[in-house]
């Protein structure tokens, strides 16, 4: 998927298989610039219950094109947390969605 | 009994020493400048241009390794470095790219035919380009030259009632500092960036200040002993400010060691330049603006001395 910034296009797509934990999907997602001069890898934690019988699911489509529009929204504080988290702490940034938090996965 | 850093009526002579310390400061910033030119700052890519690669592994590796396995990307030279958890994190540099578009997955594929399938993986990709690297250098010597000069004017200006020396005393005290701090930068080839830069520009901040403390103390002390010599004045003047400037530097260079130490690999560099900076603007306030205060002054009093014979 493809959205558009202030920083130009950047393509969302998966950059690892689907993770299973308890209650919850983790998908490492990487955001790079059409243009290949950045990119930026995060991890997106979705709890079950928010993704309902897509939570069992391998095809990772519906949670990309979910996340992309939020993503092109939040853009900036998402790209600047990304890589404060990759440069500083040495781990991916890792945004949680959940009850508290739904993000685009409210129904 | 209350605590003291330093005695009320502490005497050290300076002044007095002050050839040999113009001396070694002297040989160490020529040595500075032969060291920029021989060897060269570590420039990041903000100036050198190129693309940075963030990688993790899943397995252990070296960096002779990765570049073997990238050796087939055909981009220019290739240098890796340590990044993050040891062995498994690297930061890559590409000098030149010719085709940046697709440089992630190749890297991605040449690492799955080297280490197996998503042994390997791009965590950041981060690009300068070479005629925005040129600018962001040029800018960057831009910045560094004028906030000397102005800040020297600055000093000129508001001293200007003792003496115009002050203000070629806290330039060339500045000058000094920024030398120094440059050739330790060369010697540890910790990475120059634009977040260098600004520490940089924060040392030569920071420097002034400490000439403008021991300046005013002795514009103040030189009002009141006009029957006394300017070196006596300056002496003085610094012993007096010794305690204020112990304290000042004392506590600002505590927090940078405690900075150096747990912040990490990205702040690493600009902690080593404020630190170094800070010590050496504390240094040269006393050993570098005062000689040349007194070596200008001197100067014009031989000269006036011979226009009157």
């Amino acid at each position: 998927m493809t959205i558009k910034t202030s920083r130009g296009d950047y393509t969302i797509a998966m950059a690892a298989p689907i993770e299973r934990e308890a209650g919850a999907v983790v998908a490492t997602i990487a955001m790079e610039r059409v243009d290949g001069i950045e990119k930026i890898v995060l991890r997106a934690r979705i709890a079950n219950d928010l993704l309902g019988v897509d939570a069992n699911s391998d095809d990772s489509s519906s949670i990309i094109d979910r996340l992309g529009p939020w993503f092109a929204r939040d853009f900036e504080m998402t790209r600047e947390n990304a890589l404060k988290s990759i440069r500083g702490e040495r781990r991916l940034f890792e945004i949680a969605f959940d009850a508290a938090n739904q993000g685009p996965f409210a129904p | 009994m209350s605590l003291q850093l330093i005695r009320p009526d502490i005497n050290l002579d300076f002044v007095g020493k002050r050839h040999f310390f113009v001396g070694l400061s002297t040989l160490i910033n020529i040595a500075a400048i032969v060291l920029l030119f021989t060897v060269g700052l570590n420039y990041g890519v903000d100036f050198s241009g190129g693309s940075v690669v963030q990688l993790k592994f899943e397995q252990q590796t070296n960096g002779d390794e990765i570049r073997r396995a990238l050796s087939s990307l055909d981009v220019g030279e290739i240098t890796v470095q340590d990044f993050g958890t040891v062995g498994r994190e690297f930061l890559v540099r590409f000098e030149s790219v010719k085709n940046i578009a697709s440089l992630s997955t190749r890297i991605e594929e040449a690492l799955s035919k080297a280490y197996g399938p998503n042994a390997g993986k791009v965590m950041r990709v981060e690009t300068v380009g070479a005629k925005v690297s040129k600018d962001l250098k040029r800018n960057a010597i831009g910045a560094l030259v004028f906030a000397t000069i102005f800040m020297g004017a600055f000093i000129a200006w508001q001293f200007r009632r003792v003496s115009w020396s002050f203000g070629s005393g806290a330039v060339i005290a500045l000058v000094h500092d920024v030398l120094v701090v440059v050739g330790a930068l060369v010697v540890s080839q910790l990475q120059f960036d634009l977040t260098t830069l600004a520490a940089l520009l924060t040392v030569i901040g920071y420097s002034v200040h400490d000439t403008i403390i021991v300046s005013d103390r002795i514009r103040e002390d030189a009002s009141k002993r006009r029957r006394e010599s300017l070196a006596t004045v300056m002496n003085r003047a610094i012993n007096e400010t010794l305690s204020r400037t112990i304290l000042t530097s004392g506590t600002a260079i505590t927090v940078l060691i405690a900075l150096l130490a747990l912040g990490g690999p990205i702040l690493r560099p600009s902690a080593f330049t404020l630190l170094v900076g800070f010590i050496t603007g504390t240094y040269s306030s006393i050993y570098i603006a005062g000689p040349v205060v007194l070596f200008w002054e001197s100067r014009v009093h031989v000269r006036a001395a011979t226009a009157s014979t």
